[in-house]
């Protein structure tokens, strides 16, 4: 390689003069690349930011030197003392940020030469790459495209001789991202995608995900009932069921301990069929939000597994880990089916009222059973027993005794779903009857501008599944007792009325609807929040979750069966270089003049060259002329006609239509005859 | 070839040490993105790479069709300053940016230069040695247009050749002859304008050679003699000289260049070749040209 530059004596990288103009280049690429992570970094990163850019502004102005190597080392030691201090670690994602950016701001301090000068835009680049690994929301992706043009515009500053065409760098850049975007999007559609990463990712990587609880304690203030925050969104193919069919079925909590429900411990067996008839049968797409959690919410009840999936207790869906980045998994489900899981095992679980303690409520249920007579008229006792003894669905409920199923029965009887769906399974089970917690989600806010639904964390729901023997498994949903506003339409309508002061259950679904129904303004508000959720849902749709399956996909369609690695890398190549082909073509094409004056000329010389008088090539319109007269006397009036017509409007500038049109009569009634 | 125009087949490009560090930057920046399996890093890698992938696009442009030819040059004589310039033509309707210039044995340049400019770049090297003089070979290149990309010519011999005229010798007198017609003999003088002496006026003689401070005087009308005047004729003969081939050379550079100056009907005789006496103004390039190339 040096030979090489020797031999054609490439010139190298000059050294850069602290140039103010360069400076400023480069802040501006920092300010751009540090932006997104403001609110992420420590405090004390203004002071440095601050020294580092005064310091670099008095060198400039030779009233400073640059630091030595002792003084550089001893800051930098000092910043990963700080750093350390700071994050506990110098490993992960979020002390690599911190380092990387306290790095790069101290590297202004010895820029020298060019080189100095194109590492700190690289290093900037890396930076805003980081903050995608915090937040991939659409706002960073325009963001992207921003900086990057910016930051090509700073780098042909720094390279540049002249600084004087700043707009025309940024608009060249702007335009060689635009000629770069279809390779980029081929790489991005066709880069052979990996499942999972190389290394695995260090610890804080998904810190601050949100989700569901694996355990459920009436009582305990569950923050997740109050975020507004977006748990899942889901694309119907078919039509979208009614509100008090929407249960997203979660996970199915079986045993119980002195108040607290659990997942049963989970053997993996072979899951019984659903019998249900196909019409019945729901497709949709849920496109869950990460939640570090494992579990995938269904609508009750998932008729398939889809392979990536595994079966959890109680035939619930959940992945094989925690979900880290959304998932979009497309989904079967049904809403009238037989649902036959029975064990002794589970059975013996169902049943299991060990940890029940109060006299009264255990006389209660054998009262009422005694009273119902069977089964099925015993569940609609409790739920009559819910809904005529002063029962009110409440998000502030009292806290409850250390019996808390017979306090609520008997005393406080103010409560939420947890509540219900608690109390209402273990009178079941006092009964004799099997009964289990279900905990999901219920209903979801249809978006119109996207035609998809949202359901938020807010709409996190618990209810009873209970075993009739004739039935299988049947969803009670207890809550609907008590305050059906609650299924109808959602937690909103709840809080509005305990705004009103009205209690829930006590307004008939008139008078709701007329409550719910939102002023212009706050119709309009929701009309935007809706369209720019569903502008990020696609975004998150077909940019951010792209990935392994939608290749697999996309190239199947694309007629490859089974691609692998190798054909992907040459299709990818094929298509790169047709591409990039015909922008070189684009770009080099050279524009054709197409002036309709030499069009017009270059008509009367191919009539000349008909009676066999050639223009040379040499010879300019004027000595044609002449020429022709001189050989054709006859044809003096148009030729110098149409000569100086052409002449005009070439070289003196005098282009106005009625001139072009003139030439062109004059050409089009030229039609020279054979001397004989 | 006198002139190289630039295209595909001289033109050449590689990466710069900014554009190595930059790859490196971008293998890194996918290790991040499949690691993490972040579908905005991957759209940050690849939107990089296409966009360099693309400003290669705009580096080759910048040179393509770029005309370089030598410009005519004076002849000098060996160990003066030859003075040429490189002519630079933009045949195209787009400006072009950056364009270093380096011609070989001369410090190399950087200018940029807009759509249909022709540019001059004027050039000056001693020459040492009489004889056709090859002018340096010229490279361009360029880092357009953001500097990871180093694209250069094919360094090109234009063969352009200015002639370099002997070393003329210090002076030595004109070779003592009569000149053929007149057989008077030559003065040996070094400025044909010297005044040499007065002599009685004669009918013909120009009133602006009439001495008229000595008519002042009262002494009659005389009239100035100049040495030049007479306009002799004189042949340089290879014979004359004698020593070394250059030193033969050299002075009859010398006798040329002060029977020119001196407006001398003059002719040369080399071995094998002769130029017959003239004195128009092309006598002494040409025989000045026939004493280069000797």
């Amino acid at each position: 390689m040096v030979s090489l530059f020797k031999r054609f004596h490439i010139s190298n990288a000059e050294e850069l003069q602290p140039d103010r103009q360069a400076l400023y280049a480069l802040m501006l690429a920092l300010c751009l690349a540090i932006s997104p992570h403001l609110m992420r970094l420590p405090v004390w990163f203004a002071a440095l930011a601050f020294i580092v850019f005064l310091w670099r502004y008095l060198i400039i102005n030779r009233k400073a030197h640059q630091p030595g190597p002792v003084l550089r080392f001893l800051g930098v030691i000092t910043l990963i003392y700080m750093l350390h201090k700071h994050y506990g670690t110098l490993l992960g994602r979020d002390a690599g940020v911190a380092m990387l950016i306290a790095l790069t701001m101290l590297k202004f301090l010895e820029l020298k030469t060019l080189r100095d000068y194109m590492l700190v835009v690289f290093l900037c680049m890396f930076i805003i790459l980081t903050s995608f690994l915090y937040s991939q929301a659409l706002w960073l992706g325009i963001y992207l495209f921003a900086v990057v043009i910016v930051l090509f515009s700073v780098m042909m500053y720094l390279n540049h001789g002249s600084r004087d065409h700043l707009l025309a760098m940024l608009k060249r850049s702007a335009s060689m991202l635009m000629l770069g975007l279809p390779v980029a999007a081929l790489l991005f559609v066709l880069f052979p995608r990996l499942q999972g990463g190389l290394f695995g990712l260090p610890g804080d990587s998904h810190s601050g995900l949100t989700g569901m609880s694996d355990t459920m304690k009436p009582g305990t203030i569950n923050e997740l009932n109050l975020s507004e925050k977006v748990a899942f969104r889901v694309d119907f193919s078919s039509p979208v069921p009614v509100a008090n069919q929407r249960y997203w079925r979660g996970l199915v909590l079986e045993e119980y301990d002195h108040g607290l429900w659990k997942e049963r411990r989970f053997k993996k067996t072979a899951v019984s069929e659903l019998k249900y008839s196909l019409k019945d049968v729901v497709e949709y797409t849920v496109l869950q939000e990460a939640s570090n959690k494992k579990w995938v919410f269904a609508l009750d009840m998932p008729v398939l597994k889809p392979d990536n999936l595994e079966w959890g207790p109680g035939r619930s869906l959940r992945a094989a880990r925690g979900l880290r980045e959304r998932l979009q998994q497309s989904l079967k489900s049904v809403s009238q089916y037989y649902y036959e899981d029975i064990s002794d095992d589970t059975l013996a679980k169902n049943l299991d009222v060990s940890s029940v303690s109060g006299e009264r409520v255990i006389s209660l249920a054998g009262e009422l059973y005694r009273q119902s007579g069977s089964d099925k008229n015993y569940i609609s006792t409790i739920l009559a027993y819910y809904r005529n003894n002063a029962f009110f669905y409440s998000l502030q409920p009292p806290m409850l005794d250390e019996h808390p199923v017979e306090d609520f029965m008997l005393n406080t009887r103010k409560g939420y779903c947890e509540h219900y769906a608690s109390s209402f399974t273990m009178m079941m089970r006092l009964a004799g009857i099997p009964a289990r917690v279900i905990v999901g989600y219920q209903g979801g806010e249809w978006n119109e501008q996207g035609d998809y639904m949202i359901v938020r964390q807010s709409d996190a729901h618990a209810w009873s599944e209970v075993w009739l023997d004739e039935e299988g498994w049947v969803r009670v949903d207890p809550t609907a007792a008590v305050a059906p506003e609650r299924i109808e339409y959602g937690l909103d309508a709840i809080r509005q009325l305990v705004a009103e002061g009205k209690e829930p259950g006590s307004l008939s679904d008139e008078k709701i609807k007329i409550m719910l129904q939102m002023s212009l303004l706050a119709n309009t508000l929701k009309g935007v929040t809706m369209f720019w959720d569903g502008v990020n849902t696609r975004w998150y749709k077909w940019v951010i979750g792209f990935g392994k399956e939608n290749q697999s996909f996309l190239l199947k369609w694309l007629g490859f069966q089974q691609a692998n690695w190798r054909d992907m890398v040459i299709l990818l190549v094929i298509l790169m270089s047709i591409v990039v082909s015909l922008q070189a073509l684009l770009l080099f094409h050279r524009r054709k003049i197409f002036d309709p004056a030499i069009v017009q000329y270059q008509k009367f010389c191919n009539r000349l060259q008909g009676i066999g008088i050639v223009k040379f090539k040499h010879e300019g319109p004027r000595a044609f002329a002449d020429r022709i007269i001189k050989l054709r006397p006859d044809l003096k009036t148009p030729v110098s006609l149409v000569t100086n017509t052409f002449i005009e409007l070439r070289y003196a500038g005098n282009t106005g239509t009625f001139q072009q049109r003139k030439l062109a009569q004059a050409v089009r009634s030229f039609h020279p005859k054979r001397n004989r | 070839m006198q002139e190289q125009c630039l295209s595909r087949d001289n033109l050449y490009m590689l990466p710069t040490r900014h554009g190595f560090i930059f790859s490196l930057v971008l293998l890194a920046m996918l290790l991040v993105a499949v690691n993490y399996s972040n579908s905005l890093a991957y759209m940050m890698t690849f939107t990089l790479f296409s966009t360099v992938l693309v400003s290669m696009l705009y580096t080759h442009r910048n040179l393509h069709g770029l005309c370089l030819t030598y410009g005519e040059s004076k002849p000098v004589f060996a160990g003066e300053l030859l003075s040429y310039s490189l002519v630079l033509k933009n045949g195209t309707q787009r400006d072009r940016f950056d364009i270093g210039i380096d011609i070989k044995g001369d410090k190399s340049r950087r200018c940029d230069f807009s759509a249909h400019e022709t540019l001059k770049i004027e050039c000056t090297t001693r020459v040492q040695h009489r004889g056709w003089h090859t002018l340096p070979a010229v490279q361009v290149n360029t880092r357009f247009p953001i500097g990871l990309l180093f694209s250069w010519s094919k360094p090109a011999q234009l063969e352009k050749k200015s002639l370099v005229y002997p070393k003329p010798s210090s002076w030595q007198d004109f070779p003592v002859r009569y000149s053929e017609n007149s057989m008077t003999q030559i003065q040996s003088r070094r400025n044909n304008d010297d005044f040499s002496g007065l002599r009685q006026y004669r009918k013909g003689d120009s009133p602006q050679r009439i001495d008229w401070k000595t008519y002042a005087r009262g002494k009659g009308l005389h009239s100035k003699e100049f040495t030049g005047g007479e306009m002799p004729l004189m042949v340089f003969r290879w014979n004359d000289t004698a020593g070394e081939k250059e030193q033969r050379i050299s002075l009859l550079t010398r006798w040329v260049i002060e029977a020119a100056a001196q407006g001398i009907r003059f002719g040369m005789e080399l071995p094998g070749k002769k130029v017959l006496p003239s004195n128009n103004e092309k006598q002494a390039s040409k025989c000045l040209t026939l004493l280069a190339l000797m």
